[in-house]
């Protein structure tokens, strides 16, 4: 029998697309952020389908991204992303005020006294505080989760997550590399 | 979202969303797989990371609980079971064999494995292997040392899944506590 759903799954939605570029591989010599970018988008890619399932047809990629902001957010996060800005040219900007995952983060603690750490590029070779969870560590799983969700809905993209000084705020810059046919 | 598809959190009353947490343990799991060179180091690895959980988690549950202290692995075994599981997986345990020194225990319904079928050839690997180092982290915390094994698991074909727990001795709590 062939493992499927949150399992040992071994379909691949298109082998090595799915660690992001600029990853090398499956080697266990990227940063442990990697690793938790490509089990974010493995998860992603599994609850976009179950989330989508259900709906209508898409129309175009904002109504894609529409989706990922009301639905997805709403069954992941349980609230809805607070503000979406896009510059018509394939980039989005996801502000959500009280990011659920950030919640108990602390900057001090968790950042040391590094802020600019807390930049995460997914799929852009960012790299993770030496040693020391930074907030960009945490976001690397949810980075991950949106660029699963769009590539699953056909879609890809390069996402990275910023925090503003403001915690739990926290904003993820989606470039949209391909749109959906 | 059935009603069922929702998993108890830490915080009392705050609840994440189960398929996530579902998929994402497999996430996790499979990674684990594709980094380490056999199920067995798998197996020993989620132990580890379940032991790492459990160590955290009994200082969570003592704080969250109105929990006196166990004064026996028996009373242990049934806080686990009727409190622990409630509260962390939202699932019901049962303690069905119960003596001195060990016990088994049945959980009736299992969030970890929903979605997941085994191929054949991961037959070594013990999935759920994260639950037992979890139970064993958290005793060795109120001075038991355990041994827990997944004596029954649906995904090789048994009906329910089952934990079996064995008493290896109790701690004696030294002092001075050693630093972290």
């Amino acid at each position: 029998p062939k493992a499927n759903g949150g399992g040992v799954q071994e379909r691949r939605p298109s082998g090595a697309q799915e660690r992001g570029p600029g990853e090398a591989g499956a080697g266990p010599g990227g940063g442990p952020g990697d690793g938790l970018e490509s089990m974010g988008f493995q998860v992603g890619c599994q609850l976009g389908e179950r989330y989508s399932k259900s709906r209508a047809s898409f129309d175009d990629t904002l109504d894609i991204v529409k989706f990922l902001c009301k639905d997805f957010w709403t069954e992941v996060f349980r609230k809805q992303v607070d503000n979406l800005k896009t510059n018509h040219r394939g980039v989005f900007v996801l502000y959500d005020s009280k990011f659920r995952w950030l919640r108990s983060a602390s900057a001090g603690k968790m950042m040391g006294d590094n802020a600019s750490a807390a930049a995460v590029g997914a799929g852009s070779g960012g790299q993770p505080g030496q040693g020391k969870t930074t907030v960009g560590d945490l976001l690397r799983f949810p980075c991950g989760l949106i660029r699963g969700v769009l590539f699953t809905l056909g879609i890809k993209a390069v996402v990275s997550a910023d925090v503003a000084s403001s915690l739990p705020a926290c904003s993820f810059t989606v470039k949209i590399q391909q749109q959906a046919k | 979202m059935s009603s069922k598809g929702k998993v108890a959190s830490s915080v009392a009353g705050e609840r994440i969303n189960s398929e996530l947490f579902t998929l994402t343990y497999g996430a996790l799991v499979r990674h684990l797989l594709l980094d380490l060179e056999s199920p067995e180091e798998v197996n020993k690895q989620l132990d580890r990371m379940g032991q790492n959980i459990g160590v955290r988690l009994v200082d969570d549950f003592l704080a969250k609980t109105n929990t006196t202290r166990c004064r026996n692995f028996k009373e242990a075994v049934k806080t686990i079971a009727d409190t622990g599981f409630k509260m962390f997986l939202g699932i019901d345990a049962k303690v069905t064999q119960i003596g001195d020194k060990e016990c088994k225990m049945v959980l009736n319904d299992n969030p970890l494995i929903d979605f997941v079928e085994l191929p054949e050839k991961l037959e070594p690997l013990s999935y759920c292997n994260l639950l037992c180092g979890v139970i064993r982290g958290a005793l060795e915390q109120v001075s038991m040392k355990v041994e827990v094994l997944i004596s029954k698991d649906p995904l090789k074909g048994d009906e329910r899944f089952e934990l079996h727990m064995k008493l290896l001795e109790y701690i004696n709590e030294e002092y001075p506590f050693a630093d972290d």
